[in-house]
């Protein structure tokens, strides 16, 4: 998480550098839950969304260096979405052609009578992405801080609690928990803003 | 809005005579126009920005935080500028709505492990490891559970992250404790261990893998293989002698 302000701006094209480890892992962060929540949105169980999210997370490595880095040509997170519909339908197709054991038959059902995600869903996957990427940037600032700022920034901020309430929770004031949120919450809108993806 | 005078005498630091109309040339871009009307004895937003930043001299910065006690036009103009609008502020909020609504697998964070700064690790008291039973093993920190504390590897704002010897499973792990202080509440509790949980749904090459979610230890665990941790920058001189 310590990379340089420079290099973090970069993340689509760090993964296509088989030698920066961070790369894939900061990557994974930030898009496998996104592709695992869109599996199980669309009915899947656990193992079946772990198993797309796979599948997405392959299908990325072996066409990023086809991909143009081109945000004027449509963003990265709406190229994916393309990619997860595909593999999802790729996955029930493959279940429909080798049904599970006995014991799945329940579960294969289930697979198979979904329905194809709507264009609607889109609209989902833009919402989930930016709270993804809301938790993402946290965790990347969270070492920055010490624990008490931190929590008065998670209990107001994203739990909603009163920042009154927080600092008597904390022992600190009122003012101080207003200015840890905000200095965390100035440091998790410039780690978005270095993604360059809005 | 209202807020104490400085006492007579004193020197303030904070110039707060600036007019009730400030410039919207810098402003109107990131802050609705019902924000740049302030009251006259409250700080710039120049002033608040150097605030967030954390530039202000200490006498300066106290004040400013006593500011902020008392005045909620202040509290809302840092807010804003801080998040750039409403949207993050809304994200937010999002985030935690879908983490109270304990629908099972929204909002999983990815596992990584809390960094510390070395701020953080020189002023972590050492009653953050109180929550352990004497050890059972020569050398280490101390118990929980079954695992043997050996070494704490990073501390975050919810949790510490100790690298432990399983005496289960006979292998050295990293194991992830929510902070003792949020053990009681339900919210950061269950937030916990779903974070646990998603994270071990979403194996792969990239991510690490989650052995254990232990709801019931005191306070809640999980835990991963130590290959992660071991990257990770030890932070354990101190709490190690
Ligand atoms: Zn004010």
């Amino acid at each position: 998480m310590s990379d340089a302000s420079g290099t973090r701006a970069s993340l689509l094209l760090r993964i296509r550098d088989a030698t920066d480890q961070n790369a894939w892992r900061d990557f994974a962060a930030l898009y496998a839950p996104l592709v695992q929540r869109f599996g199980r949105r669309a009915g899947l169980q656990d193992a079946d969304a772990h198993d797309l999210t796979q599948q997405v997370l392959q299908a990325v490595s072996t066409a990023i260096h086809r991909l143009e880095y081109d945000p004027t040509k449509g963003s990265f997170r709406g190229w994916l979405y393309g990619v997860a519909r595909r593999q999802l339908y790729k996955l029930r197709e493959r279940e429909g052609r080798q049904p599970r054991g006995s014991g799945d038959t329940d579960a294969n059902l289930r697979l198979n009578e979904l329905p194809a995600p709507d264009a609607d869903d889109s609209d989902w996957w833009e919402a989930e992405y930016k709270k993804q990427r809301f938790l993402w940037a946290t965790e990347r600032v969270r070492g920055d801080f010490q624990p008490a700022s931190w929590q008065a920034f998670w209990l107001t901020a994203v739990e909603g609690q009163s920042a009154a309430a927080v600092a008597s929770m904390l022992g600190i004031s009122v003012g101080a928990v207003y200015t840890a949120k905000s200095r965390v919450l100035d440091r998790i809108k410039q780690e978005i803003a270095a993604l360059l993806d809005t | 809005m209202t807020h104490a005078a400085p006492p007579a005498g004193s020197k303030f630091p904070v110039r707060f005579s600036r007019p009730a109309v400030i410039s919207t040339m810098t402003l109107s871009e990131t802050l609705p126009r019902a924000e740049l009307i302030m009251a006259a004895s409250c700080p710039t937003i120049e002033r608040w920005k150097e605030h967030l930043d954390g530039g202000l001299a200490p006498q300066v910065h106290d004040e400013m935080t006593l500011h902020l006690d008392q005045c909620a036009d202040c509290q809302r103009t840092l807010e804003h500028i801080a998040a750039g609008g409403d949207s993050l502020l809304d994200v937010a909020r999002q985030v935690g709505q879908a983490t109270e609504a304990c629908a099972g697998h929204d909002s999983p964070l990815p596992p990584s492990l809390p960094q510390q700064t070395q701020a953080e690790a020189t002023a972590a008291p050492d009653d953050d490891l109180a929550f352990l039973a004497p050890a059972t093993r020569p050398g280490a920190l101390g118990r929980l559970a079954h695992y043997q504390a050996l070494a704490v590897v990073g501390k975050g704002g919810f949790g510490i992250v100790l690298k432990a010897f399983d005496d289960k499973l006979h292998r050295v792990v990293a194991i992830k404790v929510l902070s003792p202080s949020l053990a009681a509440s339900g919210t950061a509790r269950r937030r916990f261990v779903r974070e646990a949980q998603a994270a071990a749904a979403v194996k792969n090459e990239h991510v690490v893998a989650i052995y254990n979610v232990e709801d019931e230890a005191q306070p809640p665990t999980w835990s991963w293989n130590s290959s992660t941790a071991s990257r990770c920058k030890t932070s354990s001189t101190r709490l190690a002698h």
